[in-house]
């Protein structure tokens, strides 16, 4: 089977909306986890990332997808993305030790401003950095919050995965569900011209 | 960190964002646009910038003098915008079948949230609450009955 062929009568906008909001909610959690510096080393955006995937989905002769056969297009190339992130942030990793490799005696200037989405301070090759949990730092970024609390303890300690069974467990409209998600995204990738402090970081 | 202890935390933010932000693949249309206006770049811009980095890719075969595979096609016109007309005849036939198709789609009501407007809500009593439900549960009915 050709590689058009694969790809006929696929709705491409759809999967490129899945796939932008898939990246943005990785890069959202991985800034919330702490992983900040290792993405902001890569210089790349969620929406190049989404947009890179789909590129080398269509590029690649060989691509493994079948369709008719196990997942869907959309799932395939989520799981491409995700695979795409993971070594993204590994590349950030390394980028930090070269730089270390470089120039140990540097210091950081900390009086500088603090750029959003950048942690600083926080060495992330796991000597002296903690883990921070992603139910952590949403909670941390619900601020007291009663509903975005209930959320979280919906999903993360009553296993309600689905939008349905959230919204069964806190006994509210799927709709309200989507408004907490969309409320968690804002608070958990904040708007750049904004100078707040961003959760995991400034130890 | 090591590299294995590096991964398993990786694997774990994977399905932990997905816990927290909703699986991608259990969205509609509507429910996508509404999180990509609400959280960076909206999807007007997303939809521009992916149409002028594929349509690149075209004009990338075509000085090549090669013909742009189906595919890639495919993805550019679906991606045009509707005030950029295409050159080429099919599409803007298919520009034009998508425009109708989407002019003649009715609105879906898959989630009904009623909202009830009258005084004294405090002084509800339950069977009057009852029959609240009650209306609320046909009203949803005949909305859903009339959208099939």
């Amino acid at each position: 089977m050709s590689v058009d062929d694969r790809f006929r009568d696929v709705a491409w906008e759809v999967i490129l909306y899945k796939l932008t909001v898939r990246a943005r909610q990785l890069f959202a959690a991985a800034r919330a986890k702490g992983y900040g510096n290792a993405l902001a080393r890569t210089c790349v955006d969620p929406d190049d990332l989404a947009r890179s995937v789909i590129a080398e989905a269509l590029e690649n002769e060989r691509v493994k997808y079948k369709p008719g056969k196990g997942a869907s297009l959309s799932t395939f190339l989520c799981l491409v993305l995700e695979r795409d992130f993971k070594d993204l942030l590994r590349k950030g990793f390394r980028l930090n030790s070269r730089l270390d490799s470089i120039d140990t005696l540097a210091e950081r200037d900390s009086d500088g401003a603090h750029e959003t989405g950048l942690v600083y301070d926080v060495p992330d090759d796991g000597k002296g950095a903690r883990i921070v949990e992603l139910r952590a730092a949403a909670l941390r970024a619900a601020n007291g919050q009663r509903q975005l609390e209930d959320y979280i303890t919906a999903a993360f300690d009553c296993g309600a995965v689905t939008r349905a069974d959230q919204a069964i467990c806190l006994e509210i409209s799927p709709n309200d569900v989507t408004n907490l998600r969309k409320k968690f995204m804002r608070l958990l990738s904040p708007d750049p011209s904004d100078d707040t402090e961003m959760p995991g970081g400034d130890e | 960190m090591n590299r294995d202890e590096l991964d398993k935390d990786l694997n774990e933010m994977l399905s932990n964002s997905k816990r927290l932000f909703g699986d991608v693949e259990e969205m509609d249309k509507d429910e996508l646009v509404q999180l990509l206006d609400d959280s960076g770049r909206p999807s007007q811009a997303v939809r521009q910038a992916a149409y002028l980095a594929f349509d690149g890719l075209v004009r990338n075969f075509r000085l090549r003098g090669q013909y742009a595979p189906e595919r890639y096609k495919d993805i550019v016109n679906q991606l045009r915008p509707p005030e950029i007309l295409s050159h080429d005849p099919s599409a803007l036939a298919e520009q034009a079948k998508r425009w109708v198709t989407s002019l003649l789609e009715m609105p879906t009501f898959n989630e009904v949230d009623l909202q009830l407007a009258f005084h004294r809500r405090s002084e509800l009593t339950d069977s009057d609450q009852r029959i609240l439900e009650e209306t609320k549960a046909e009203v949803s009915r005949r909305m859903k009955k009339k959208n099939e």
